[in-house]
């Protein structure tokens, strides 16, 4: 391997001034993050990202393991919050809300801001507990009609109530693992956010799930904000319009889903994604 | 943009593939080049032999068309090839494609020679079809020069070349008409060299084709239908 | 890289032959670990059949006790009571003539002196308290006579239970040959018997073996365990709760950290010099008193319940806790709807073993006196008392004979409950436990 040697790293990292592409968007943009920084106590993890996330579009942030796009992700909705040592520097902003401001509340930005896991990570509660979970604590229903329909719409929304409308009291850990994907993708925006981030959420699933779930994801694509990160280049590739590629740390590059994925330009992206890294 | 290279994947399978399908188009291409030669020489030299081992070698070509094809689909079958990866396996099976259309320009000319071998004395016309033939012959071998280098400035060239051929041709064309209104006896004759001339120039565009896919695997760029002068600014930057 | 090819190519030669070479004797290995396992765990369970088969074959005998069939008359005359209401005559009153005139009455034989009082140590020598409690509750029985079952002195008890060998010469016997000719008429006319011995279970403690029970120590144990409960189990989980979620990480909880883990490892007496230095000297709690000995055992319980109760919230998946503050939970949402449920099966376990750890604990309590003789059943748990293993404690350092199958006893009693109580931890893991 050439091209991830140290040294060679180091030259492309010490020229390295700003991300190739477009990371900004003029108007349309939901969520904006300029300059941030990610620190895990001395180490620096992210290095001075500059990224729009536009109004409805999905986009899939790439690269190797390490690079920083999950960290990044967390940042989104202060999931770094509960490691002790990260800090975060930078302005990252909701529809204008600075979400690292003191005024900015952690619960409410993630009532904002969903998330789905890696992992599927069902509570082993009943099927329509999980979906009622985020509506209850946030005191969203007042009567249980109500609750019921928000619980039917975000189980149909994650394309799963047919197999489940029969079984809403029964544990959804008795759910396959695609199902408890969707399950916790209907669980998420059970609350209505604004901006669901994924991460990985594929990575535990096999090929038929995992077709269902990016089926999903473009549905949900119209209602919703996405960010999805991905190990799969084919995955981010379907189902994103925007592609971020993030490489120790930094953004290298960003752009059209269908530029990256035929002609990048930044040699980093080049070699990732056509397979040169080892 | 960055440089192309076709090692260097992590998979040294994959570095393998890919290296087959450029080796096997280079020498597709060889044949080709040579086809047209032999093509030619018979036209120019009223060679029915040699003619006729032109057409034979177009089943070469299509054996060898038929290979590359299936090279390509089985990587992208498998790899599931990215940026310059996908860039390079399109840009081969489109070369491949016109390469195989020259070949059988190639042997349209190779049956003219036989037309005109069977009517007896060489044609008129012959200036313009020398002149025409060796400029086409040096397009197709440049192009398959830029390809095997990756050279996006060549095949612009290339490209430029094109214009001349078909006013060559153009010229060629107006002189046989003038001919044949001249002397109505020269009629046939001067159909044969036409056809010869239009394969030619066909050729020609086939040529020009391979290098707008070699712009495109270099600079992942699309060049078909564009002004010379876009063209020029996609090779220059 | 060809050498090594090459030497991987020449193994192939002979692998097959090596390899047949070695499995034997990594078989062999094999077999013979397991049969070092089996050995262990049946010496193991040997020991623990010895101890548990000598516990059951000193204590059976502890669950019964004899009687000897005797007819009262309840006499005026004889106990010297007219009125039964009047205070004053009832201090008077010989209950104890009730008994030697009955036994006078159906040995008329028997005289002398010495002759009638190893007559009248036939039966227990506090018998006669039953019978006054008998004929106080039935007031009109005053006068009449009746057939009843008197309990038999203890030494009558081991005769019945072939414990007296009649061969040694009496003067080596607790039991004078008289006794034993007596017994053997009782025995010939069916009035005397075996039957189960309610009164072990009944009964407070007592210095007359016959009259011994367990039930003060029940009870004692059963306040001490609650008071222990009631505070261990709140305390122990708030701390494990805020030391696994809330707590920073730092310094400080590093180094509390370390003191719980060492807190488990202190001597258990250690807790109850503890106890009787700050509870008792300077909270002048009462002494022998079940709420210093549920203080004292929840200090020594806490330990345990933290521990355990921190590795089971440990064991609930971090991706419970992610979904759960992705979703926007608080923290404390977090743990309240999601952790302790899941944590909940764990935490009880390590509770219920503390708990039992408790339960058999002796040395803290000998410490704020709860090693006392005491009669009484402790009516809640200010009253003094005492509890199971010091029980058994008391009674092994008497010297009636059949005191050792009442230790023996009291011990069967003690471990039943603590079987009863790892069966109970065992249920609540099975019930509670959710899988995810």
């Amino acid at each position: 391997m050439t091209t991830n040697t140290n040294d060679e790293l180091a030259q492309i990292f010490e020229g390295w001034s700003s991300t190739v592409g477009k990371p900004t968007l003029k108007d349309n943009a939901r969520m904006t993050t300029r300059g941030v920084d990610v620190f895990y106590g001395e180490k620096q993890a992210i290095f001075g990202v500059d990224l729009d996330i536009g109004k409805n579009e999905v986009l899939a942030m790439i690269g190797p393991s390490g690079c920083g796009k999950s960290t990044f992700l967390r940042t989104l909705n202060r999931m770094n919050d509960t490691i002790d040592i990260c800090r975060v520097k930078g302005d990252i902003h909701l529809d204008g809300d600075n979400i690292y401001d003191k005024k900015m509340d952690v619960v409410n930005l993630r009532a904002r801001v969903g998330m789905v896991f890696q992992k599927p990570n069902p509570f082993p509660k009943s099927i329509y507990d999980n979906v009622a979970y985020g509506p209850r604590i946030h005191g969203l229903v007042t009567r249980k009609a109500e609750l019921d329909e928000i619980v039917e719409t975000a189980l149909q929304k994650a394309s799963i109530w047919n197999e489940v409308k029969d079984r809403l009291d029964q544990p959804a850990t008795g759910l396959s693992g695609g199902q408890q994907q969707r399950l916790c993708i209907a669980r998420t925006i059970a609350v209505s956010p604004e901006v669901i981030l994924m991460d990985e959420p594929c990575s535990a699933l096999d090929p038929i799930a995992t077709a269902r779930i990016e089926e999903l994801i473009a549905e949900l694509s119209e209602n919703f904000t996405i960010a999805i990160v991905t190990h799969s280049m084919q995955q981010a590739a379907r189902v994103s319009s925007r592609t971020a590629y993030f490489h120790l740390g930094r953004l290298v590059e960003v752009g059209a889903t269908d530029k990256i994925f035929t002609a990048p330009e930044h040699r980093l992206t080049e070699d990732y994604i056509t397979g040169r890294f080892g | 943009m960055v440089s192309i290279t076709f090692d260097k994947h992590t998979s040294g399978q994959f570095n393998a593939e890919l290296e087959e399908a450029r080796n096997h188009l280079m020498e597709m291409g060889g044949i080709v080049e040579q086809q047209i030669e032999i093509a030619f020489k018979s036209l120019v030299n009223v060679d029915s032999e040699l003619a006729s081992e032109a057409i034979q070698m177009d089943k070469d070509v299509n054996k060898m068309e038929l290979k590359i094809d299936k090279e390509t689909t089985q990587i992208l079958a498998k790899r599931n090839p990215a940026a310059t990866d996908l860039r390079f396996i399109i840009a081969v099976s489109k070369t491949v494609n016109d390469l195989e259309r020259i070949g059988d320009e190639a042997v349209k000319i190779a049956q003219q020679a036989i037309e005109l071998s069977n009517d007896g004395a060489g044609p008129q016309g012959y200036v313009e079809l020398r002149h025409l033939g060796e400029k086409v012959r040096e397009m197709v071998q440049s192009s398959l020069d830029s390809f095997a280098r990756l050279d996006a400035d060549s095949a612009f060239e290339v490209m430029q070349q094109d214009k001349a051929v078909d006013l060559e041709y153009n010229t060629a064309v107006r002189t046989l008409v003038t001919k044949m209104m001249e002397d109505p006896r020269t009629i046939t004759r001067a159909l044969n060299v036409l056809w010869a001339l239009r394969a030619l120039e066909r050729i020609g565009d086939h040529a020009q084709n391979i290098s707008e896919n070699v712009i495109y695997l270099v600079k992942g760029k699309d060049v078909r239908h564009k002004k010379l002068e876009k063209v020029e600014e996609t090779v220059n930057r | 890289m060809t050498n090594q090819l090459n030497a991987i190519e020449r193994l192939a030669e002979v692998k097959q032959e090596r390899m047949q070479k070695n499995l034997k004797a990594r078989y062999a290995k094999e077999k013979r670990f397991q049969v070092y396992g089996i050995m262990s765990i049946c010496l193991g369970m040997a020991f623990l059949a010895m101890l548990l088969g000598t516990i059951f074959y000193g204590g059976a005998s502890s669950f019964m006790t004899s009687e000897i069939k005797l007819t009262i008359n309840y006499d005026p005359d004889v106990i010297g009571v007219t009125d039964l209401t009047d205070e004053d005559e009832l201090k008077w009153a010989d209950w104890r003539g009730l008994l030697s005139t009955s036994l006078a009455e159906r040995f008329p034989e028997v005289s002398g002196r010495s002759a009638v009082r190893q007559r009248n140590a036939l039966v227990s020598s506090i018998a006669e308290y039953s019978l006054r409690d008998r004929l106080l509750a039935n007031p009109e029985k005053l006068g009449t006579s009746e057939e009843i079952w008197i309990v038999a002195d203890d030494e009558i008890d081991a005769v019945m239970k072939g414990q007296v060998d009649r061969t040694v010469p009496e003067s080596e016997r607790r039991i004078t040959d008289l006794q034993l000719s007596l017994i053997d008429s009782l025995e010939a006319e069916g009035e005397i018997r075996q039957k189960f011995n309610t009164t072990f279970f009944t009964a407070g403690d007592s210095r007359e073996p016959e009259q011994a029970g367990i039930r003060g120590a029940m009870i004692g144990s059963f306040y001490t365990l609650l008071v222990t409960l009631l505070l261990s189990f709140p305390i122990g989980v708030a701390a494990a709760i805020y030391l696994e979620e809330f707590a920073p990480q730092n310094r400080l909880t590093e180094v509390i950290e370390v003191n719980i883990n060492n807190l488990a490892a202190v001597p258990s007496i250690v807790f109850g010099l503890l106890g009787l230095a700050v509870f008792i000297n300077v909270f002048h709690l009462p002494r022998s008193a079940p709420v210093v000995g549920g203080l004292v055992l929840t200090l020594m319980t806490l330990p345990t319940i933290i521990i355990s109760s921190r590795s089971a919230i440990k064991a609930v998946p971090p991706s419970i806790r992610e979904a759960a503050l992705g979703l926007g939970a608080s923290k404390m949402q977090m743990v309240m709807h999601h952790v302790l449920p899941l944590a909940m099966p764990g935490m009880l376990t390590g509770t219920i073993i503390g708990m039992a750890q408790a339960l058999g604990e002796t040395a803290p309590l000998l410490m704020i006196g709860m090693v006392a003789f005491i009669a009484d059943i402790p009516g809640g748990p200010l009253d003094p008392a005492t509890v199971l293993p010091v029980q058994v404690y008391l009674w092994s350092d008497l010297p009636e004979r059949a005191f050792v199958a009442k230790t023996s006893g009291a011990i069967m009693v003690l471990l039943g409950f603590l079987a009863i109580m790892n069966l109970l931890a065992v249920y609540l893991r099975k019930k509670f436990e959710k899988t995810w």
